[in-house]
């Protein structure tokens, strides 16, 4: 099938019948796209460790150690150690002094401020002043104005996004030189921008314990690249070439650079670095690059792309040094595919399955090209139902395409040109423009297993659906099965901000540990970066039945910055001015306390009875009072259409000075039942402490004691508390109202109203309209 | 059908169609008035206040010349009459309450034009249809803004109380996040310090049709952003040390606590309703349980809502016989019969914990976490597992920012706006 | 975070749509000339010519564009007149329009009253317009989301080396720009900053999904992403309910959800089972029309949600392969001599004579793949049979006459799989391991007459 096998939940694909030679054998009898030799639940991961790797936002000690020249011989000597000073300082980790001097910009001392400075709002020119116009530095106003607003989130990024900002993080294992020479399997590392603007790109050695975590020394080389960074990659080089790459990739707003790791230092983690010189957009055509790759094949190659869809060949020197440091364009292998209809900067390109063979990728369009031989095929056209969303490549053989549709393992065919092998239907919201994807190899022993993460920037969930790949199947090397179903895992609460980056280590070194004989069962790890977030945690998953309970898990609190700016934003003026308020507060209400307290403790003497026979009295001659201005007033009241009614607190003076509940309770039902033939109505409270408890209260009391079974728990003054909560509230209900006007102002308005107004407010009180309206009408 | 009906049932047009739209938002009125009295037990004295604002309103509507006569009716309109007249008998109900209210769909809103009377639906323009179908929930402050607007279009405070009642909804806020009792205190302290009088929060009179207003005009939520300052200062100035770290982390995991009162399941599905806050997502981790009775809350109250033109016969012509059949075949492989779901039962028959037992619960979790013995100091030494106290703090301050939002159909940003506002004054009125 | 089952229009979506696709039509009609001139004059642009230029271009381009517009809209006016009418006579007769469709800002305005000053009225029917225009140049496939050409050799061609400079961009977009500026003004602040920031390259992070804000839409969001998740999560029991209830809220398209109801049902135990729901589907949803090319098919996309003459659709195939799958499964636990086998065998016969009639019709017809399940169906059946000879010692009536009527019977069968197998190479677009299956008959055959059996 030329669209090779298309799944989804439910979805049988094309499946072949394998007869059985013998017939008791019981084998599987069908070759099936979905494999039915793993178990159905083998995608039940659950996170088993997690942890910080670091927080971009802190400054790591170790300062910026860039080296023009590197320096092989330095570190020859250490070589032998780094077997044994693992094991020896495994016990020092408490020392892991991670000393923070948060990243604060210089401001140049020559800063001036001008009240206007005229700049073209074009961005594409904002990124190319590489050289300074004058000598005096400015800020633009704008700048100064987002500053001020506190952090306050900008329209723009709430609602957008930039696809040139593609993965400020990677984590990978590189091989120096030394490595090399020294039959090492490598080193993993980690790549990060921080700092305000993300421009300081920051490469450290990781060390990996329960989870992968910082080297133990938090020694950090970081660089400032002045120029805000919009992509970090570590290739992966061929497994044919037989080792690994030593490369890292930058793109910053005006450049793209390359950065070459010389050395390692076995004991303090120092990673010497080379560079290449920056390749400026003004030295080639001036559009800003997107994306870039390394030859597998040739870790001296790397392509670029721009958001045009403009591509270019180059070549990295040898050795970066003043004279060589120059990142070369091949003047001859360069194209373009521009497509007017593509408004999306995304664009992406990337090796294929030959030296000579490069993806090219805009959102609507993939392209194989042939850049040796001169040619180019439109491979996939998007233009309808789907969209391109990310592609990376797995092998020298097979890469995984994902659409808004679909998770499309793309391989090799027999004549090298790509084909589908087998897709997924994922089922996500596909105007969701933010889908990523990152695979994991995992290897085991009759199978390889590709597990993709599929991520998105407006959720914390990342969607896991995997595909095995039959070692034992020897006739059909290149026959991919899907797991058959898929596995959302939620990344920790707090609030979901979204994922900005998920990055994994290929590991070629498969030891998978003491589950490595279990068939089923496999453990596979990923760094990932949330938006709006400056940690970069590390997350383990297995499918193992049961997880570690982890009780820390709990009090993992995810960064929420949304509130901070609100309540952070004190300056000790302000600082100062709340701490007092809230002194006086508290003053305030330890003196109403005791005074309360002291009420308590007398309760039991003739005080209060005294009390609520004065109360009652004075309550019923200010209502006395009250209804007969009612009464005086009646006729205005009617004609200006305003009720008559009044907070029963107002009427008296000292409503508070008591402490028995039920003497209280029972005075307001003798107050109520005193005035029950009247005009005048009290709203039975007892109904309305319902909308409080959620239940029917019967009575005060029971309402009472059942706040203070709650508030008993946590305040040693609870008795006191919530007496004084049951006074106010009931206070603040209880009110009286003359019923007799209702009708009356009715009867007013409805008078000054016109004819066909008169009849819609009549049939205010006929409630089953339906059978009359319709006989009546016809 | 359609034959008959075109003849029959003829759409009005022009100021006939206003009238019977009028008629037609009395009707659904009175239907929520019933409810409120029947259900909710509101007092008997609720149905002539409603009417009265009602009349008032109308009155406004009757003094307009005809022909630009603008209804500015919308069935926020309806709620916002209701919370004026509880508001009036100072009933301890909020905006939150008729949100939770309509959003679980006990009071009729969405589709409440499916109840109108049959002969009144066909003759009725399908813009007014629309607009009592209700189809989405007021956000952003936009019953505020109604209750404001209605408010001031007919004098309200003139004739009425407009005093909020401001202890009630203390409690409530005070009870919903499990503080304890002296933050209800502590908050009407600070409302004291800055309003004067707690009697002056009242309701805003809005008559500017145009604007709204900042949104700190409001009273209700004034006393929530009160709230808040007063959690995030009284935690934060600490000085004795009654609230420790583990309590705050305590406090801010119960927040989040997955029960499955009957409360608890109606603010689940009031979140779901609200896209933009924090708190839609939240179903992602529910519980079987949450989710079980979120389904049920859906077969028993949303899908007769749903699928009240499908039973009825003639009410349903975008459906063919013979794909009634076909539907009807569907169901039937796929019967939403109960019996067909052995856990179901299970879970029923599990006695439910009461809101307050509940309240209870989450109270206990704390009590070893506060400071009550003042003479006990927090250990110095920080364990590297817990966040910092600055983090905490905010963290139980973005939850309960999150959820006061939902619940109160603001954005986040308004909530935001209007803390900012309340915080400069008051620390204006300090110095 | 998935797909939502049903058709999501909102005011606010279906303007941005059209800012967008207006620009994209405006920018490659630009881009057009600029590559056409390029070519034809062979000259590199230079600041100069090209200032000159920019004038009669305008005027040309604006011509043009009135030609086309006439020549494309004719049809489409046509249409939408009618369209319009029929909109008019449905709402006389008073037939609503589906809430969900008109997630409607109408409403919205109406609560904010004059927070926003917002259009009220504005001509609906044109908003299909441009994107129409642009969706008519593509083909649109129908089996896959995406047009593929795996096989590239045919449609290689040079590398295109003419890159797109700042300049001539910079050229492009100002043109279309400008003619961007009159729609610009009709809409509202937000759409227009979207529009911008889309036309500098960002894309948009909200989708119409995640910011609907319709009651019935929310719900139907909310079931939606509880479905998937209790399917990741294998917590079949809640999966079963939240698929019924789904399906009975009205305008939910089941089309698009089918496969989720099979597997929840394959795993229900004591529910219906998925063949009866897929065979529903086959009767409801099996359409046999033509594919019209030309239509704005948004919603409803056919790979995976529908069938057509050309077209087979997904749920057929998947209920062919799971009757066939679960025939054989059936026929294996049951033995042989027992009376369940029997019925398991008739059920074998019974899909054989389905397909039979299936591929005397369109779409089927032409499908590769039901020959190729047609295909499977006899070897299985050659293969049941074939195995009573080789365990012989159990069959005591295989002998005579009846022996010669069950090898004939194989042999039929083989040559059956032969036939369609054939056919089914003939049909194209799938690749089968033919040889692996001649080997496999070849061992049938062998079965038959005893000799040693090697299935390679
Ligand atoms: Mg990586």
């Amino acid at each position: 099938n030329v669209l090779g096998s298309q799944l989804g939940v439910g979805v049988q694909g094309a499946s072949l019948y394998r007869p059985q030679e013998h017939y008791d054998a019981k084998k599987p009898q069908w070759l099936r796209p979905v494999d039915d030799t793993l178990p159905e639940r083998m995608l039940d991961l659950h996170v088993v460790a997690k942890g910080v790797v670091c927080d971009t936002s802190v400054r790591y000690v170790s300062d910026d150690k860039i080296l023009q020249e590197s320096d092989d011989d330095d570190d020859n000597d250490d070589d032998d150690l780094i077997t044994s000073d693992l094991d020896e300082d495994m016990d020092d980790v408490q020392n892991t002094s991670v000393v923070v001097n948060p990243v604060v910009p210089v401001v140049p001392k020559h800063v001036h401020f001008f009240k206007k400075v005229d700049l073209d709002n074009d961005y594409m020119f904002s990124v190319n002043c590489d050289a300074p116009v004058s000598l005096q530095d400015y800020i633009p106003s704008d700048l100064l104005h987002n500053l001020n607003r506190n952090g306050r989130l900008q329209r723009q990024d709430a609602f957008f996004w930039d696809p040139t900002v593609a993965n400020r993080m990677d984590t990978e294992y590189i091989q120096t030189a030394s490595d090399l020479r020294n039959y090492r399997d490598g080193t993993e590392i980690i790549a990060y921008a921080s700092g305000k603007t993300d421009s300081v790109l920051n490469i450290a050695v990781l060390a990996r314990q329960h989870t992968l975590l910082l080297n133990r020394n938090n020694n950090v080389t970081s660089i400032e690249l002045h120029s805000p960074i919009k992509s970090i990659k570590i290739p992966r080089a061929s497994e044919s070439i037989g080792r690994r790459s030593n490369l890292v990739g930058v793109v910053t707003e005006n450049s793209f650079q390359v950065f070459r790791i010389e050395s390692i230092h076995s004991r303090s983690c120092d990673v010497i670095i080379t560079s290449s010189e920056p390749l400026y957009f003004v030295e080639i055509d001036d559009i800003q690059i997107v994306d870039f790759a390394f030859n597998p094949w040739d870790l001296q190659q790397f392509a670029v792309i721009d958001i045009r869809g403009n591509w270019n060949i180059g070549m990295i020197p040898k050795k970066f040094d003043e004279e060589r440091g120059k990142l070369q364009i091949i003047e001859s292998l360069h194209g373009s595919i521009f497509d007017p209809e593509e408004l999306s900067s995304w664009k992406r390109i990337e090796w294929f399955s030959q030296f000579q063979k490069i993806l090219v990728f805009d959102r609507s369009k993939m392209f194989e090209i042939n850049f040796v031989n001169d040619w180019q095929t439109e491979v996939v056209q998007a233009k309808t139902w789907s969209s391109i969303r990310d592609y990376k490549r797995i092998d020298d053989k097979n890469g995984v395409l994902l659409t808004s549709r679909e998770i499309i393992i793309i391989g090799a065919s027999e004549a090298n040109g790509p084909v589908r092998r087998i897709s997924w239907k994922h089922d996500l919201d596909p105007d969701d423009t933010t889908l990523k994807i990152t695979i994991q190899k995992v290897n085991k022993t009759d199978y390889l297993l590709l597990v993709a993460f599929v991520y998105s920037m407006r959720h914390n969930h990342v969607y896991i659906h995997a595909f095995s790949q039959n070692k034992k199947l020897n006739a059909t090397p290149s026959l991919f099965q899907s797991l058959g179903h898929s596995a959302v895992l939620e990344l920790s609460g707090g609030t979901p901000t979204g994922i900005e980056v998920l990055s994994t280590l290929d590991r070629i070194d498969d030891e998978e540990g003491e589950h490595a004989n279990d068939h089923a069962c496999f453990i596979t790890d990923f760094s990932i970066k949330l938006r709006k977030s400056s940690k970069i945690y590390h997350y383990t998953l297995s499918n193992i039945q049961t997880p570690e309970p982890d009780e820390q898990e709990k009090f993992i609190v995810t960064d929420s910055t949304e509130w901070t700016w609100l309540f952070d934003k004190v300056d000790s003026r302000e600082s100062e001015s709340i701490g007092a308020l809230t002194a006086q507060i508290r003053e305030k209400e330890r003196k109403h306390a005791s005074r309360i307290q002291n009420l308590i403790e007398n309760e039991s003497s003739h005080d209060e009875d005294k009390y609520f026979q004065d109360l009652g009295y004075h309550l019923s001659m200010a209502t006395n009072e009250l209804l007969q201005s009612w009464q005086r007033n009646r006729d205005e009241s009617i004609r200006a259409g305003s009720t008559s009614y009044s907070k029963l607190e107002t009427l008296i003076e000292d409503s508070t000075s008591f402490t028995s509940i039920p003497e209280f309770s029972s005075l307001l039902d003798q107050f109520f039942q005193y005035y029950e033939d009247q005009d005048v109505t009290f709203i039975d409270f007892n109904q309305l402490l319902r909308f409080f408890l959620h239940e029917d209260v019967p009575n005060l009391d029971i309402f009472y004691n059942k706040l203070l079974q709650c508030w008993v728990l946590v305040s040693p003054q609870a008795e006191l508390y919530t007496k004084e909560i049951v006074k106010d509230i009931v206070w603040s209900l209880v009110r009286l109202e003359k019923p007799s006007l209702f009708e009356l102002i009715e009867k007013e308005i409805s008078q000054s109203l016109s004819k066909p107004y008169q009849d819609i407010i009549d049939s205010w009180d006929v409630n089953d309209l339906n059978e009359e309206d319709e006989s009546s009408d016809f | 059908q359609q034959r008959r009906s075109h003849k029959k049932f003829k759409k009005l047009i022009g100021h006939e169609a206003k009238l019977l739209f009028l008629k037609s938002f009395q009707f659904i009125l009175k239907r929520q008035t019933r409810w409120l009295i029947d259900e909710m037990h509101f007092p008997a004295e609720f149905d002539h206040v409603v009417k009265i604002i009602w009349l008032k309103l109308l009155k406004t509507i009757n003094d307009q010349p005809r022909e630009e006569l603008r209804l500015r009716l919308h069935m926020a309109s309806t709620v916002s009459i209701l919370y004026l007249a509880s508001t009036h008998l100072s009933l301890p109900v909020y905006t939150c309450d008729y949100i939770k209210w309509i959003c679980t769909t006990k009071m009729p809103y969405f589709q409440a034009s499916e109840l109108l009377p049959k002969s009144w639906r066909t003759r009725l323009p399908n813009y007014y249809i629309s607009i009592l179908e209700g189809s989405i929930s007021p956000f952003n402050g936009q019953l505020c803004n109604k209750i404001a607007l209605t408010c001031g279009t007919i004098q309200f405070n003139k004739s009425f109380n407009s005093q909020v009642s401001c202890q009630g909804l203390l409690l409530k806020l005070v009870m919903q996040y499990a503080l304890p009792p002296e933050f209800y205190f502590y908050t009407k302290q600070i409302i004291e310090f800055q309003e004067t009088d707690i009697k002056n929060l009242a309701l805003w009179e809005r008559i500017d049709e145009r604007h709204t207003g900042p949104i700190s005009n409001h009273a209700e939520l004034r006393i929530i952003s009160y709230f808040m300052l007063t959690i995030h200062w009284i935690i934060s100035f600490d000085q004795d040390h009654r609230y420790p770290l583990k309590w705050i982390l305590e406090l801010s995991s119960s927040l989040t606590r997955h029960s499955t009162t009957r409360e608890s399941i109606d603010r689940n599905i009031v979140n779901v309703v609200y896209p933009d806050k924090s708190t839609s997502n939240d179903y992602f981790q529910w519980s079987d349980e949450e989710t079980l009775q979120f389904l049920n809350w859906m077969e028993k109250q949303f899908l007769p809502t749903q699928t009240r033109s499908l039973d009825d016969e003639s009410g349903s012509n975008d459906m063919t016989i013979d794909q009634k059949i076909a539907r009807r075949k569907l169901y039937k492989i796929f019967p939403l019969d109960p019996d067909t779901n052995r856990d179901h039962e299970a879970i029923d028959s599990k006695h439910q914990l009461t809101f307050i037992e509940d309240l209870q619960e989450r109270y206990a979790k704390q009590q070893s976490f506060l400071n009550n013995n003042k003479t006990v100091h927090f250990t110095t030494r920080q364990d590297i597992h817990l966040p910092t106290r600055k983090e905490a703090v905010n963290s139980l301050m973005t939850q309960i920012a999150s959820q006061l939002s939902a619940d109160f159909a603001i954005s986040e940003q308004q909530l935001k706006d209007c803390i900012y506002r309340l915080k400069k004054a008051c620390i204006h009125k300090m110095n | 975070m998935f797909e939502v089952p049903i058709t999501l229009t909102n005011k606010k979506f279906a303007q941005r749509r059209k800012l967008k696709y207006q620009y994209i039509n405006h920018l490659s009609r630009r881009f057009d000339r600029i590559t056409k001139k390029i070519n034809t004059t062979d000259s590199l642009p230079t600041p100069e010519n090209s200032a000159a230029e920019n004038n009669e271009e305008d005027y040309e381009d604006d011509e043009e564009e009135r030609n086309y517009e006439s020549d494309v809209g004719e049809s489409s006016v046509r249409q939408q007149t009618k369209r319009r009418r029929e909109r008019h006579w449905k709402s006389v007769i008073g037939e609503l329009y589906s809430s969900t469709e008109t997630e409607s800002d109408s409403q919205e305005e109406d609560v904010q009253e004059g927070d926003q000053v917002e259009h009220e009225t504005r001509p609906k029917e044109e908003d299909t317009d441009e994107e129409r225009k642009f969706w008519k140049k593509y083909e649109k496939p129908e089996k896959s989301f995406e047009v593929w050409q795996t096989v590239s050799s045919q449609n290689r061609s040079p590398i295109n080396k003419q890159i797109i400079t700042y300049h001539n961009f910079k050229k492009i977009e100002k043109n279309s720009l400008r003619k961007m500026e009159i729609p610009l003004l009709h809409c509202t602040k937000e759409n227009k900053l979207y529009f911008q920031l889309l036309a500098k390259g960002l894309e948009p992070l909200q989708s119409p999904t995640s910011a609907a804000r319709n009651y019935q839409t929310r719900h139907i969001i909310t079931l939606t992403n509880l479905l998937h998740l209790n399917v990741s999560r294998h917590n079949w029991p809640l999966a079963y309910k939240i698929f019924a209830t789904l399906i009975r809220i009205p305008n939910v398209r089941i089309k698009s959800i089918w496969g989720i109801g099979v597997k929840i049902l394959d795993n229900s135990p004591n529910s219906s089972s998925s063949l009866d729901f897929l065979k529903w589907m086959c009767q409801v949803y099996s359409s046999k029309s033509r594919f019209v090319q030309n239509v704005n098919y948004r919603s409803v996309v056919p790979p995976f949600q529908t069938g057509s003459r050309t077209h087979t659709s997904k749920f057929a195939i998947t209920y062919l392969w799971s009757s066939l799958i679960n025939c054989q499964k059936a026929i294996e636990s049951s033995n042989v001599t027992d009376n369940q086998y029997e019925v398991e065998n008739s059920r074998l016969e019974e899909l054989i004579d389905k397909i039979s009639e299936w591929v005397l019709i369109p779409p089927f017809m032409e499908d590769a793949e039901v020959y190729f399940i047609y295909a499977s169906c006899h070897l299985l059946k050659a293969d049941i049979l074939s195995r009573q000879f080789v365990n012989d010692n159990r069959n005591s009536d295989l002998v005579g006459l009846n022996k010669d009527i069950n090898i004939n019977q194989v042999i039929k069968h083989i040559h059956y799989v032969k036939v369609f197998l054939q056919t089914c190479l003939e049909k194209g677009g799938f690749t089968i391991p033919s040889r692996l299956i001649e080997n496999q008959l070849k061992s049938f055959e062998s079965r038959l007459y005893g000799e040693a059996h090697d299935i390679r």
